[in-house]
Order: C-alpha cells, then structure tokens, then sequence
C-alpha cells in the first residue's frame, strides 16, 4: 500500500468515527426533546460547532497514529517519492466526487425544507450530506488506486 | 486491453533486471505509479513518457504504441 493510499485509509476511518459519534449525539438529543425545544437549532449549532474541531483533532491524531504504526509493522521508508502524478490525478477524481455527493445533499436539504420539514431535518442533512460527501470521495480514491489504476 | 500498449516491462529486463523501484526512483515517481503503467491501469502524462523512454535511452514509441485497432 502507498503511503498516500494508506493516508486514504487512516482518513476514512476518522470521517466514518466522527460522523458515528456525531450521529450518536444528535440521536441522544433528538430522543431528548431536541426537536420540540424552540432554541433547538440554536441547541444543534451549538453541538456542531464544538464537533468540527474535535473532528479535525481525531483526524490529526489519527493520522500521526498510522504512522507511527505503519513505521512499526515495516514500511518502505526508503522510496524517495510519496506523492507524484496519479496521485494528483487520484486526489482531483476523487474531490470531484466528494463535491458532487456535497452538492446533491444541498439540493437534497433546500428540497425537504421546501416541501415543510423543519430546519434541524435539513441541517442535518446537510451535516451529514457532507460527512458522507468525504467518506464517499475517500473511497472512490481507494477504489481508483485498487481498481482502476 | 488498452489502446495505448507499452514495454516498460520489456526494457526493464533488457536494463539487467531493474527494479520497479529503481525505475520509480529514477523517473520521480511511486513504485506504485510504475506497476499501474505496466499493467495497463495508467496512462502517464507526455512528460513522464518521455522521462521513461528518456531513461532507457529509447525513442518514446518503443515504449510506448498506440494501437488504434484495439477499441476495448
């Protein structure tokens, strides 16, 4: 595995464990009255904007944690080149996807709101939308250093 | 089968059995980079093409050839 395939990977996991956790969360304060609450957007916001650095620093984390392991199980670490040509070409293919998977959580969020649902169903949607937007460009990254090229 | 065919594999083996690696690291690339080019998977850009050919010495269309009959 390349380094920069096996940074992917380390990333993947942290998107999916954030976006676990967040769900959890929201989940807990739906359950508890989040909904009915007149303050509940407020309440959301609150909770996200707490979530989105906490997600950075597991991310960073995370990222130092796979290298050091993979240090330990005995990666090359004399290859000279770590991130070259069909990497760029990967990462570009592979932002391409998460935009478009974003985009159509957007469209996705302003379409449930205009037909009456609540503005925390479409925040969430769009929180979600675009967790999901990352994960799905991580992986049509994987997909495209395993499969395709 | 790719349009575009090429002979990296080939010319390794005429170059003393050089190394994936080897070559990566002489054009500036992955090892990885390098097999997906072999096998067909990538196409390398104009300039990497001719970092390779210019490698082994050879003009580009020895090692590379477009062979337009295949539509696959």
């Amino acid at each position: 595995m390349a380094t920069e395939e096996r940074s992917i990977l380390i990333n993947l996991i942290g998107e999916v464990l954030v976006n676990l956790y967040f769900a959890h969360t929201v989940w807990q304060m739906f359950g508890a009255g989040l909904a009915t609450e007149t303050d509940g957007v407020q309440t959301w916001a609150r909770v996200v904007i707490w979530i989105i650095p906490v997600g950075i620093c597991a991310g960073i984390v995370l990222t130092i944690l796979g290298r050091i392991f993979a240090n330990v199980v005995g990666e090359d670490r004399s290859a000279r080149v770590h991130l070259d040509e069909r990497d760029r070409s990967i990462q570009i293919k592979g932002m391409a996807v998460t935009m478009v998977v974003a985009a159509l959580a957007f469209i996705a969020a302003l379409s449930v709101l205009a037909y009456g649902s609540g503005a925390l169903v479409g925040l969430n949607i769009i929180f979600f939308g675009f967790g999901g937007a990352a994960i799905a460009g991580d992986l049509a990254k994987l997909l495209m250093y395993r499969v395709f090229g | 089968m790719a349009r575009i065919e090429n002979h990296i594999r080939r010319l390794r083996f005429d170059a003393g059995e050089m190394t994936q690696k080897d070559l990566a690291e002489a054009v500036g690339v992955t090892r990885q980079t390098i097999m997906a080019i072999e096998n067909g998977k990538y196409f390398p850009s104009l300039e990497l093409a001719f970092l390779i050919a210019q490698h082994f010495g050879t003009p580009l269309d020895t090692v590379f050839r477009f062979n337009p009959k295949d539509k696959s």
